[in-house]
């Protein structure tokens, strides 16, 4: 069986919702570590990836560069060197250092390695010839310098030559010189050395051509290895640019994800904050406002539903609490009139009018003010009860109720039923003259009533009125003010009734 | 003053008898016979770049260690029967001794071509080598490449590099295929004057231009020659042997 709901709306249990969320976040964390972890994983491969792809070229260009610095010095001892040793030693480094470069990807590498080596191998066999030459020139002039043939003037300048020829090296050599140096000789000399002296000629004529080939060979591969190493430069700078923005690439990424990790985190914290102001905080603090407004005069402001159960089976209490107190203030006024008040008449009791007897005595003493108690009597009630009936007689009383009611419109103002067929009036701040004439016109208006029976016949009555008026209130008592006004009462009954007798004047006048 | 080769062994023989509290020995096997990777220098005992790598792996991985020569062919074998523990013998990465041994990274790379008397063949195409004797070390890549390339070449299979170039100088081979590093320290003997490379390097897939350290299959050691590797490169102690052994580097 299920209580029916005045709404039927979603009302979720909040401590089942906050497990719910417990467990949400739990799962969205669990999530996103799930996600996240692939992701980073991902990362951290492709950042290897990046390290495992360019980390070996860049090796590679280092080493190749490296190599290529190296190549400068094989060059060089190529062309200067005097050793064939040395230098073929040399070539052949050369050699297998520039055949390292085949196994490059690159072809332009490849084909500017070849051509070097090309022009290395030229260099070499250039200068392997003009070493041989050499060897034929240092030959032929050890042949000149032991010939005995030679005489004459010219005889010791050629054995000096020949002997200078004999020490000549490849390198540093001005075969032009001892060209021209041979000229001169040879237009001295006799036809037999003349000849040998010619042998020489054409080697050094060869060996000057070599040497403007070598020249040129050497020129070249400098050249080209020059090239070579700024290609290789260039190729490095490219590359480092390369993995750079691979990295920048990766961070970039990095930078996203956790930038959208905190996106989310954050719009989850704000919406977790709402959620919390807008279905708990706000609800309770609605329930708190509307508990203190019961408290005071204004009305209640009733929360309003609410999305959790608990909050609003809290808010329907509250609501159903207010409704109740409501009632009972309600009541509580009601049962309050009503112990104040005559049933029938509706004026005041003779309770209610003893204690505004003794609250107004009070005031007026307090300040000096003036007092005045009327007591109210109908003439021959009894005869009027007796001859048309109770019923007549509350009819009687009601019209002077309504009398009364109508004289004592004053704030301050009490008009009580004193008695069975009694009724008084409290008048403060009003002065002798002006209750005397109240008490009159009470009286004349008392008389004039016409009170119709049950058979449209008309009844009238008169009343006696006593009256007590005090200026200094100190000097009585409320009781006592009864008491005075009571035989002014009966005075006025003793003197003839439907009269207004004044007590103290009688009494003890001052 | 350069430190000589024997005066570096010496080092770090010493540098080992310090930590002497290892108990581990590791034995490392390699050719030998194959300057100037391995060769025995003037006092007897091991010198070369493997021998010297070796050496330096053993004491970044502070372990005492003894290198021993063993001829080529029986290499693998001995490292399966558990006779040594490590090949430094720059040996290459191929598929049938990957199905016997594990290899480490690569410690130095290089190429193979051919030498022989300066001008023997215009190229080294198959048809321009019809006939001349090409000498190689049996169980080799260069041995399994020139017998499928070159068929028409008869093959002299030899145990170690130095009988392959005594042939050649003695005129009974023709061509010695190898490692370019091996033959320029070959060529740069004056008994090898008028001798020289002949051709272009081979490029094969075959032939693989990288030097391996083998070890026995899921050995631990290869994780800790793999760091060690690494180390020594990066502490100066590999460019130092290479700058000893080599003008220019050849990582």
């Amino acid at each position: 069986m299920t209580q029916p709901r005045p709404h039927a709306h979603f009302r979720p249990r909040l401590a089942t919702t906050v497990r719910l969320g417990l467990g949400g976040l739990l799962l969205l964390f669990s999530l996103s570590v799930w996600l996240s972890l692939p992701l980073l994983g991902g990362i951290v491969d492709k950042t290897n990836q990046v390290r495992d792809e360019y980390l070996p070229d860049l090796t590679r260009w280092r080493y190749n560069t490296q190599r290529t610095e190296q190549l400068y010095g094989f060059i060089q001892t190529l062309y200067w060197s005097n050793d064939s040793q040395v230098a073929r030693s040399s070539r052949l480094q050369a050699q297998v250092l520039l055949d390292s470069f085949a196994f490059e990807p690159s072809n332009a590498l490849t084909t500017q390695a070849a051509q070097i080596l090309l022009n290395i191998q030229t260099l070499a066999r250039l200068r392997d010839s003009q070493r041989t030459t050499l060897h034929e020139v240092q030959a032929l002039a050890g042949a000149l310098q032991r010939g005995d043939a030679i005489s004459g003037d010219g005889a010791e300048r050629l054995g000096r030559f020949a002997a200078s020829c004999t020490r000549l090296g490849l390198i540093g050599t001005d075969w032009q010189a001892l060209r021209q140096e041979a000229d001169q000789l040879q237009a001295r000399l006799p036809t037999e050395p003349a000849k040998a002296l010619a042998e020489l000629q054409t080697r050094f004529a060869q060996l000057q051509a070599l040497e403007t080939q070598v020249d040129q060979t050497y020129r070249q591969a400098l050249e080209q290895q020059k090239h070579l190493a700024a290609t290789l430069n260039t190729d490095t700078a490219l590359k480092t640019q390369q993995i750079a923005s691979a990295v920048e690439k990766e961070a970039n990424q990095i930078r996203h994800y956790g930038l959208l990790t905190m996106l989310l985190l954050g719009a989850i914290t704000l919406g977790m904050l709402y959620a919390f102001q807008r279905f708990l905080l706000r609800p309770i603090l609605r329930c708190t406002q509307a508990l203190e407004q019961l408290n005071s005069k204004q009305p209640v402001q009733l929360p309003e539903r609410t999305l959790f159960h608990e909050l609003d089976t809290i808010c329907r209490s509250v609501s159903q609490y207010s409704d109740m107190t409501r009632q009972l203030q309600h009541l509580n006024q009601e049962l309050m009139q009503l112990s104040q008040q005559d049933g029938l008449t509706g004026l005041s009791n003779r309770r209610h009018f003893d204690s505004v007897l003794a609250v107004e005595h009070a005031r007026a003493c307090r300040h000096g003010q003036d007092l005045a108690l009327i007591l109210i009597d109908i003439d021959h009630f009894k005869k009027l009860n007796d001859r048309y009936g109770h019923l007549l007689g509350d009819d009687c009383l009601r019209q002077l109720a309504d009398v009364l009611r109508r004289f004592s419109r004053r704030p301050g103002d009490l008009a009580a039923r004193y008695g069975g067929e009694e009724f008084a009036l409290i008048l403060p701040e009003m002065s002798l003259e002006q209750s005397r004439l109240l008490a009159q016109r009470v009286r004349q208006t008392l008389a004039e009533l016409v009170v119709p029976t049950d058979t449209g016949e008309p009844v009238c009555f008169t009343a006696s009125l006593g009256l007590i008026h005090t200026g200094r209130a100190g000097r009585h008592t409320p009781e006592s003010m009864i008491h005075q006004a009571d035989l002014a009462l009966y005075r006025a009954k003793q003197l003839g009734r439907n009269r207004v007798e004044i007590a103290e004047q009688a009494v003890a006048p001052t | 003053m350069r430190p000589g080769p024997t005066a570096l062994s010496l080092l770090m023989l010493g540098l080992l008898l310090v930590q002497g509290a290892h108990a581990e020995i590791l034995r490392i096997a390699t050719e030998g016979n194959y300057a100037p990777f391995s060769y025995q220098g003037d006092n007897g005992s091991l010198a070369g770049f493997d021998v010297e790598i070796a050496q330096a792996l053993c004491q970044q991985m502070r372990v005492d260690c003894e290198v021993q020569a063993i001829v080529w062919d029986k290499l693998i074998p001995s490292l399966e029967s558990g006779q040594v523990d490590m090949i430094v013998a720059s040996m290459a990465r191929t598929a049938e001794r990957e199905q016997r041994v594990a290899f480490s990274d690569y410690y130095y790379q290089s190429h193979s071509v051919f030498a022989g008397k300066a001008g023997i063949a215009a190229d080294t195409s198959p048809g321009a080598l019809a006939g001349l004797r090409l000498a190689i070390i049996s169980g080799t890549i260069q041995a399994d490449f020139a017998r499928e390339r070159y068929p028409q070449s008869p093959l002299l299979l030899v145990a170690h590099q130095e009988e392959a170039f005594d042939m050649l100088l003695a005129g009974k081979a023709d061509l010695v295929l190898s490692d370019t590093i091996n033959l320029l320290d070959f060529l740069q003997q004056p008994k090898a004057t008028g001798y020289d490379f002949i051709g272009p390097p081979l490029l094969g897939d075959t032939l693989s231009s990288k030097a391996h350290i083998a070890v026995r299959k899921n050995d631990h050691l290869l994780d800790r020659v793999n760091r060690a590797l690494e180390a020594i490169r990066l502490n100066g102690v590999y460019d130092r042997i290479n700058r000893h052994y080599f003008p220019f580097s050849i990582y």
